[in-house]
């Protein structure tokens, strides 16, 4: 099973999710070598996105039986892993669909017909369902990462074209940019005018402008502005999109952020991917394979080697006990360490598989909705269908969560459903996924007492995913300490010379298959001339 | 691990090396071929010479005296040939707009040739062309260049019967409108708004008040929403004073929501400025006109100074 893969490398990561896929990109981008495994049998682990039936399959998932594995001599202890997919807890898949049609009598219109799971099925690979759904800001940190590392050539996005709020029980646009304000006939002149202003202030506003007069909770400072409830509640829930105690500095820097992004790429400050989220863990994975990254899936992981003398992580054993070690470290998802399992905090996630879009449109929109209150967390709703490649055509892919969960799933459903009336209604759901997802964000890395030993975290409840790149950025300069770039920009073809010529020759292997990948032949192994023996 | 080949990344001084040695080939190319071309003028070989200057033109689209030699060269033409080569010239433009957009010889070419085939009117190379005008203007949309042929193709394809002229003008302000929609500080579009509306006033003025009303509630839309934004205030400026007229400003319905604007924004000096104008013209607060006056004069847009003072 192992033939030909190298039994020693710099570094060993564990998991093939956002942060774990940055790291290893990362560190094979510098030269590092790298050996990533997963023991699903597919990319990106919590992130991932898969077909209809990747999905159902998913649901049904196994326990992996446990291995015990005996140290090699006495300096060694093993610390076996845990089953990774105890993060997610309570899976619950319901359709209220039939499974098949008995009748199929040729005279009955087809269009008709009641839609059933099997006529689903049958177009699988049309869905592209995300475990955990995020949107991009247009100048936020994971497209930077994209652009200044080039990695984003891998990958296609769509604009999220409709960004809704609540107003007065039912759904409208929002109007964030000049031309949505101007547009408008819901607002007065007077009003687009104080909006516009705060808008501008907003953008205009550095961190160090900041003062004791900001110090007010931001609802507050928005009163100020002379702006009504409505506005106030436009600019809090949909622009900033904090809760309503948050800091007027908050506020603004969030409102920034968002206001930042409107107009990189279109009207909107959020970009989709093509075919998921699970494609940027992919996209991360195919750059360390370009540089030389090794990768395995469905690896038969048993545990951990540690070096008893110094406790120190020293590598991987698998399930056969064939070991791997890591010379610098070992970086692995804390889902494969057993005390996730103590964690009480989660986030609820649901799914619906719908045959209508909650508001009507003639294009293909991909739709982001957030609903908040007065003492209630914001709510994220996103609908994709068949725009983005997630859902085929005429049937959507409705995502909600909340930042951090105190509304029950079926509460949430209610609310949409009343503010959508008769556009959309309990009819329109064809099936519902739920499933807890522990954050384990918040779960203290008390491993740290085993050093050489990282440990990243899973996604959490926000809209974005900023923490993911700043936890694998943070994480990456505390294994090589600040003298290493983090993910340089991979250099253009044209500025690669062959030895012997000097001519501009491609030889980049961009190739990559889900299990082992040797990158003898034709690997774009560069080393920029800041690079340095680290360690 | 083995690596093939001694991979080398060239460092920004060579790149900016390599970029100097590239343009000075492309430049000595093109000399070259200026020279050759010039010297081939009087030669009766027409179409090497199309040839050429076509090779020529596509990288270095602005060159004046290229496009006149192809002009007289098609003009040496005989008539079917002339027609043909007049599309053909078409759509060699249209390659050369590719890496300018804004050439002012590319541009001038199309009209040219649009001219020289007006004998031969084809309604459906005219809505082809207008089609084009719609590409480029997606692309930057504050292209005046490219609104310019449009409103030459517009003035052609204009219908003639009374009922369609008015159908036509009103078209042309539904699109004006969304294209101000989509980003106010258009001034191309607000330009070509004012000449469309003269034009729909002068054929139907019946519809007068009811125009002009919509109009003064679009351009106060636009300048509450952006209060710094010139081309509204222009707009705003020429509605009022060219073409409602003097007599039928209002305060209620003009100068009052000017004057609540002022409110909220006290330092803009284009609202400042409107206001003086209006209550010049009616004759109303002078002494806050002067004060406004001498408040931009010396503080607020003090580049202007003697403009300002000059109103007193």
């Amino acid at each position: 099973m192992f033939e030909g893969l190298p039994r020693e490398y710099d570094v060993i990561v564990v998991g093939t999710g956002m942060v774990e896929s940055i790291l290893a990109a990362a560190c094979a981008r510098n030269g590092k070598t790298v050996l990533h495994i997963d023991t699903n049998e597919y990319y990106g682990a919590e992130w991932a996105s898969f077909s209809l039936n990747g999905l159902i399959e998913w649901t049904q998932m196994q326990e992996n039986p446990k291995i015990d594995i005996d140290p090699q001599d006495d300096n060694e202890k093993i610390l076996p892993i845990g089953n990774p997919l105890n993060v997610f807890r309570n899976v619950e898949l319901k359709w209220n669909i039939e499974k098949t049609n008995e009748q199929t009598t040729t005279t009955e219109n087809e269009s008709t017909k009641p839609i059933t799971l099997d006529v689903l099925e049958k177009q699988s690979r049309k869905f592209n369902i995300d475990l955990t759904p995020k949107l991009y800001y247009a100048s936020g940190g994971l497209i930077d990462l994209l652009v200044q590392s080039n990695v984003g050539k891998y990958c296609e996005f769509k604009l999220v074209s409709r960004l809704l709020f609540e107003r007065n029980g039912q759904i409208d646009n929002v109007p964030s940019s000049r031309a949505d304000i101007f547009n408008s006939n819901d607002i007065s002149l007077i009003d687009k005018r104080l909006l516009m202003k705060v808008i501008m202030n907003c953008s205009s506003m550095a961190v160090e402008d900041l003062n004791e007069e900001h110090d007010i909770p931001f609802i507050e400072y928005l009163k100020k502005q002379k702006l009504n409830d409505t506005l106030c509640h436009l600019i809090i829930n949909s622009i900033s999109m904090v809760d309503y105690n948050a800091s007027t500095k908050e506020g603004i820097i969030k409102a920034k952020r968002y206001l930042d992004s409107i107009g990189r790429y279109g009207n909107s400050p959020f970009l989709y991917p093509l075919y998921g989220n699970g494609e940027m863990c992919q996209c991360f994975c195919r750059l360390c394979a370009v540089f030389g990254g090794f990768y395995f899936l469905r690896f038969p992981l048993a545990g951990f080697t540690i070096d008893s003398l110094n406790n120190q992580c020293t590598g991987i054993v698998s399930t056969t006990g064939e070991r791997f070690r890591a010379k610098d470290m070992v970086i692995c998802n804390n889902s494969f360490l057993e005390l996730i399992s103590s964690n009480k905090n989660v986030i609820h996630r649901t799914v619906l598989f719908t045959n209508k879009s909650i508001q009507s449109s003639e294009k293909e929109e991909v739709t982001y909705l957030r609903l908040s209150a007065q003492n209630k967390t914001g709510i994220h709703i996103i609908e994709v269908g068949f725009g983005p490649g997630c859902a085929p055509d005429g049937f959507f892919l409705l995502y909600i969560f909340q930042e951090s969960s105190s509304e029950n799933t079926d509460e949430i459903i209610e609310q949409l459903l009343r503010l959508t009336g008769d556009n959309f209604t309990r009819d329109n759901i064809l099936g519902q996924l739920t499933f807890d997802q522990v954050d384990t964000m918040s779960t203290s890395s008390s491993s740290s007492t085993l050093s050489k030993l990282i440990v990243t975290h899973g996604p959490d409840g926000s809209i974005d995913h900023d923490s993911a790149v700043e936890a694998a950025r943070n994480l990456f300069y505390e294994i090589y300490s600040n003298r290493e770039e983090f993910l340089a920009r991979a250099p253009d073809p044209e500025d690669i010379i062959i030895e012997g010529t000097d001519n501009t020759d491609e030889t980049n292997n961009t190739d990559e298959t889900s299990t082992t990948n040797t990158a003898t032949d034709d690997t774009l192994a560069t080393k920029t001339s800041t690079d340095t023996e680290a360690l | 691990m083995p690596v093939h080949g001694q991979v080398k990344i060239r460092t920004s001084a060579e790149q900016k090396a390599a970029r100097e040695r590239e343009r000075a080939e492309k430049l000595q190319l093109y000399l070259t071929e200026y020279e050759s071309i010039l010297n081939n003028r009087q030669l009766t070989d027409l179409f090497a010479l199309l040839k050429q200057t076509e090779n020529t033109l596509i990288n270095h689209p602005d060159c004046f005296t290229l496009w006149n030699i192809r002009r007289e060269v098609i003009l040496k033409l005989d008539n079917d040939k002339q027609k043909e080569y007049l599309q053909k010239e078409l759509q060699i433009t249209q390659l050369c707009l590719k890496s300018n957009v804004k050439s002012y010889s590319c541009w001038n070419q199309r009209q040219w040739c649009l001219k020289q085939l007006k004998e031969n009117f084809d309604l459906n190379l005219y809505q082809n062309e207008l089609q084009l005008c719609q590409k480029f203007l997606e692309i930057d949309e504050r292209n005046f260049h490219c609104w310019a042929y449009r409103y030459y193709l517009l003035e052609h394809l204009c219908p003639s019967s009374s009922s369609d002229i008015e159908t036509f003008y009103d078209n042309e302000l539904t699109f004006l409108r969304s294209t101000i929609g989509n980003n106010l500080s258009n001034y191309s579009a607000w330009h070509y708004r004012s000449k469309y509306l003269d034009k729909l006033l002068d054929h139907n003025p019946i519809r007068r008040s009811n125009l002009l009303l919509k109009e003064w509630e679009l351009v106060l839309n636009a300048v509450y929403t952006d209060c710094s934004d010139q081309a509204a205030w222009f707009y705003l400026r020429w509605l009022l004073f060219k073409q409602l007229g003097v007599e039928s400003i209002t305060e209620t319905e003009h100068i009052k929501p000017l004057e609540e604007l002022d409110e909220i924004e006290s330092e803009n000096k284009w609202c400042m400025l409107a206001l003086c104008q209006l209550w010049k013209e009616k004759k109303i607060n002078d002494d806050k006109r002067r004060n406004y006056l001498e408040r931009l004069a010396n503080h607020i847009d003090t580049d202007r100074a003697a403009f300002y003072r000059d109103q007193i």
